[in-house]
């Protein structure tokens, strides 16, 4: 019994390793996980990396007005996590950040007018003949205010 | 003075060649840690500090609980950080429980047996990734990442006709927001055929390399294919370590060569070691930007 737990243990590195590779290509094929990202060892395969995706952050008000709010340095790394790996997790924690912060920054006056907030993500491909990029759009994720908090 | 300096390389062969695989192997992943550290301002300093103490305590090296420690703390790295770190990150965290584990079960050829297998792992599922990527296959993605990745920039001036001017004006096109207006039909200038040739021999090279690697590692070690398997990994740390700056990738990848190297033919690890120290060159010295510079 201990022997061949003691055998288990010493394949330990190389199960977690397949483990790993494994989720990094389910993540890739199910929520856009960046290639490069993730332990698949997918670097060096694909232009796809963080740096190439857009991500945008649309406030929609009560009459229905939409306006694309500034990604700033503070969201930096809840934005790189979003570009590498779009799922609603991060997007989730990025939306919560950015309306927690328009509420400080509002006060009580001007954010009850807004109701919902969009994040949309974009990755960039390259023609095979002309390298001409053009960005595919990813996935979209909408969130409703609550005012009541 | 030539026969001082035979006596000296002589002495230092024989003390490599004396050299317990393991130790050399654990030596040089602290080695390696302390040339390059990893994690944030919590995690770095507590690595760092386990890496002096292992190099300098006698025996420390051997430690379960250093290496323990340093498992704990190399995944606490990538596991903060997910999914931003980089592939290297998940193969260090690997590579030290293989440590803990063979100082654990107090077994030399579990970390022999597990440095095989990262290795062949490592290299198969890279050439995996590139196999099944179309623009990898198809070559967009070395002419992309030439243009966009400035660590490549003096590296295809030097072996391409390709101007710095004309990587700046096609990054200004290829870096684009192109979400409302699509882009133009083409780049702004003709990528000189040298430039294509250049991208097309990355690709075939970098796939046929570590699709090699990962065979020889994983065939027997007897075979024909498993008794390259050595100099393929050496070839390939030679080689790409002189374009790609990521060096600790390198040193890792060194150090568990050393570590399912044969204990009779130690003139590898010599090699190794060899390479250990000519990737510091490569990382330090600007060698292309030196020869561009100096025509």
């Amino acid at each position: 019994m201990k022997s061949s737990l003691n055998h288990l243990i010493s394949w330990l590195p190389c199960i977690i390793f397949l483990m790993v590779a494994s989720n990094h290509f389910i993540l890739t094929k199910t929520q856009n996980l960046s290639p490069w990202l993730g332990g698949g060892f997918g670097m060096f395969a694909s232009t796809d990396d963080g740096s190439a995706r857009f991500i945008e952050a649309t406030s929609i008000d009560v009459e229905g007005i939409e306006t694309v709010i500034p990604l700033k340095k503070r969201y930096r790394h809840l934005k790189h996590k979003v570009r590498a790996l779009p799922n609603s997790n991060h997007l989730n924690a990025l939306a919560q950040s950015i309306i927690t912060r328009l509420q400080k920054e509002a006060g009580e006056t001007a954010l009850p007018k807004m109701t919902s907030l969009r994040i949309d993500v974009w990755k960039t491909q390259y023609d095979a003949g002309s390298l001409r990029p053009k960005q595919i759009h990813l996935t979209r994720e909408s969130f409703t205010i609550d005012h009541k908090q | 003075m030539i026969n001082s300096l035979r006596h000296n390389f002589n002495q230092f062969k024989q003390a490599v060649f004396s050299y317990d695989t393991w130790e050399l192997a654990a030596k040089l992943t602290l080695l390696l840690l302390l040339l390059s550290p990893v994690g944030n301002w919590y995690i770095r300093p507590l690595i760092l500090s386990l890496c002096v103490s292992g190099l300098l305590i006698s025996d420390m090296y051997r430690s379960r609980y250093l290496w323990g420690a340093l498992t704990l703390l190399t995944a606490l790295r990538f596991y903060l950080a997910w999914p931003l770190s980089d592939n290297h990150a998940y193969l260090l965290s690997y590579w030290c429980l293989a440590f803990t584990i063979s100082a654990w079960l107090k077994d030399d050829t579990l970390l022999i047996k597990n440095a095989k297998y990262l290795l062949a792992f490592t290299f198969a599922f890279a050439s995996w990734q590139k196999w099944s990527s179309v623009e990898y296959l198809n070559g967009v993605f070395f002419l992309i990442t030439f243009i966009l990745d400035e660590r490549f920039e003096d590296f295809v001036v030097l072996f391409s006709s390709i101007t710095y001017e004309q990587i700046d004006t096609a990054r200004d096109y290829l870096e684009g927001d192109y979400r409302i207006t699509p882009a133009a039909d083409k780049l702004p200038f003709t990528i000189p055929d040298s430039f294509w040739w250049l991208a097309i021999a990355s690709t075939i090279w970098n796939l046929f390399e570590q699709l090699l690697i990962a065979i020889a590692f994983l065939a027997p070690k007897k075979s024909r294919l498993g008794q390259f398997r050595d100099p393929a990994l050496l070839v390939f740390c030679f080689s790409i370590y002189a374009v790609v700056p990521v060096v600790s990738f390198g040193w890792m990848l060194i150090a568990m060569g050393i570590a399912q190297s044969d204990k009779e033919t130690p003139s590898i690890r010599l090699w190794y070691l060899f390479a250990f120290v000519t990737l510091i060159f490569y990382y330090e010295v600007p060698w292309a930007d030196l020869i561009l510079e100096s025509t």
